[in-house]
C-alpha cells in the first residue's frame, strides 16, 4: 500500500506549532479514519481555536462494550491526555482499570469514571516533538487498555 | 470443449487477464491499484495493490480504513454513489466514509470556444438581456448582453448543477483579438471572492490573469447594495477601459444583472 506522493497527508500551511495546545482539525479529522464517532466538544474550543476536549466511542472489555469516551486534550501535547468514561455508567462498568464515578472541572454537571491507562507518562514524552506520534501512542494506549484488562490495576477496587 | 475452457483459453490466449470461474462468482485477477480515498479527509489518497478484483468489504478491511469504534462505513465511487455488492477492480477510485462525499454545488469548468446565441432572456423593461446558447447536453450558457442569432467567442467561467439534472453556465463573450480581448462596453462576469476574485480570462498566458479594477464610485454602491439585497459570488461588470499593456481593466458593476 502507498501513499500518493502528488498529494500530501497534510497541507504544511495549516501544521500547528509544535507547542501549540489542545487537537488541531487536522489532528482531530485523522482520527476519523478510525473512530468516525469521534465529534468535538464545542464548548472546550481553545483560543487558539483548536480542540480542547473530543467525545470517542470505543469497543473493550467486556463482551466489546461500547464505552462512551470524553478525552481531555487541553494540555496536549505536553501533558498526556485524560480519558473518562461517560457511559456505560458506574454501576454497569466491569473493567478493572476503570475508577468510579467522581466529578471533575472537565465537565462538572456529569459524573465521569477516569480511565487508568497506567504508568506511561514516560514513554508518552519519550515520542519525541511530533504531536502525531504522540496522539496516536495515546489513543492506541487507551485503545489498548480497554480492549485488554489489567487485574493487578486497584483502580476499581477502592 | 466447454464454455468454461473456450472463455479461459480466449483470455490466454490474449495474455490480458487470468481468469477463474467458480459456481458461484467470477474473480478477476490483475494487478493493479485501487486509489481509496476518505469522506471526511479530503487529501488523503491510498493506492491498494490488487491482484484481482475485490468486494467493498474486502477493499475496507486492506486499505486500513475499518474503524475500531464499531461504526459502520461504506465504499463511495467517485460520484458519490454507494458502492454494494460490486466488485472494485484495478484503477478504480473509492471513497470510504460513514456517509457520502458531499457532492460539489458549483463546479468550475473553465472552457473557451465558439458559440452560436439561440435566445436571449429581457429584463429590467427590456432595457438588459442575458444571451443562452447550449453548450453541452443539458447545458446552457448565459452571457451578458444582447448576441441574438450570432456565433461568438465566449469563455465559460462557472457550471452550476440544477434540481431538475440541467446545468446552468455562466461566461462572457471574447474578442478574436488575443492582444485586446475586450473593448469598452464590453459586459462581463467575474468572481467577487476567492482565488480568482476580479480576475478575467487572458488568451496571451491562456488563464484568469487580467486584474479587474472597479470604479471607487461604483465599488462604494456596490457595497451598499451588498448590505441590502446580499452578496452575490458573481459580479456583472461593464469595462470601462482595458490597458493591454498591463492587461488590466477598469470597471465599473453592473448592479441589475448581478441583483436580477
Amino acid at each position: 500500500m502507498t501513499i500518493s506522493n502528488s498529494i500530501p497527508l497534510q497541507k504544511s500551511k495549516t501544521k500547528p506549532k509544535w507547542s501549540s495546545l489542545g487537537l488541531s482539525h487536522e489532528e482531530f479529522i485523522s482520527l476519523k479514519i478510525q473512530y468516525p464517532s469521534a465529534v468535538k466538544i464545542r464548548p472546550w474550543r481553545l483560543n487558539n481555536g483548536h480542540v480542547g476536549a473530543i467525545q470517542i466511542q470505543m469497543i473493550g472489555y467486556p463482551n466489546k462494550t461500547k464505552y462512551i469516551l470524553i478525552i481531555d486534550f487541553r494540555e496536549f501535547p505536553i501533558e498526556m491526555p485524560y480519558a473518562y468514561v461517560r457511559t456505560p455508567f458506574d454501576d454497569q462498568i466491569r473493567h478493572p482499570n476503570i475508577y468510579h464515578n467522581k466529578k471533575y472541572e472537565l465537565a462538572p454537571r456529569l459524573s465521569l469514571c477516569s480511565v487508568c491507562i497506567g504508568d506511561y507518562h514516560n514513554q508518552f514524552l519519550s515520542t519525541g516533538r511530533d504531536r502525531r506520534k504522540r496522539l496516536r501512542f495515546y489513543i492506541h494506549q487507551l485503545q489498548a487498555v480497554l480492549s485488554n484488562p489489567n487485574y493487578s490495576d486497584t483502580a476499581r477496587r477502592n | 470443449m466447454t464454455f468454461y475452457e473456450l472463455f479461459t483459453s480466449i483470455i490466454k490466449f490474449f495474455n490480458i487477464y487470468d481468469v477463474k470461474i467458480t459456481t458461484l462468482h467470477v474473480t478477476i485477477h490483475m494487478q493493479g491499484y485501487i486509489k481509496v480515498g476518505h469522506v471526511d479527509i479530503k487529501d488523503l489518497w491510498i493506492d491498494v495493490p490488487v491482484s484481482s478484483s475485490l468486494l467493498p468489504e474486502e477493499l475496507i478491511i486492506k486499505s486500513g480504513m475499518m474503524p475500531r469504534d464499531g461504526s459502520v462505513v461504506y465504499c463511495y465511487n467517485e460520484y458519490g454513489n454507494h458502492v454494494f455488492q460490486q466488485s472494485i477492480t484495478s484503477g478504480d477510485t473509492i471513497l470510504i466514509g460513514t456517509k457520502p462525499p458531499k457532492k460539489k454545488k458549483i463546479t468550475k469548468n473553465p472552457k473557451i470556444g465558439k458559440l452560436n446565441i439561440n435566445s436571449i432572456t429581457k429584463f429590467h423593461n427590456d432595457k438588459r438581456c442575458w444571451s443562452k446558447g447550449i453548450i453541452d447536453i443539458n447545458c446552457t450558457l448565459w452571457l451578458p448582453g444582447d448576441y441574438e442569432n450570432s456565433n461568438i467567442l465566449t469563455f465559460e467561467l462557472f457550471r452550476f448543477p440544477l434540481n431538475n439534472d440541467k446545468i446552468h453556465s455562466k461566461g462572457y463573450r471574447l474578442h478574436e483579438s488575443t492582444e485586446i480581448p475586450y473593448k469598452n462596453g464590453d459586459l462581463v462576469v467575474v468572481k467577487s471572492t476567492g482565488r480568482d476574485k476580479l480576475k478575467l480570462y487572458d488568451p496571451v498566458t491562456n488563464s484568469l490573469s487580467i486584474v479587474v479594477h472597479i470604479k471607487d464610485n461604483s465599488f462604494i454602491s456596490t457595497k451598499k447594495i451588498t448590505k441590502e439585497k446580499g452578496k452575490r459570488f458573481l459580479w456583472t461588470i461593464k469595462i470601462d477601459s482595458f490597458n493591454s499593456k498591463d492587461r488590466s481593466v477598469y470597471a465599473s458593476v453592473e448592479r441589475h444583472y448581478t441583483w436580477k
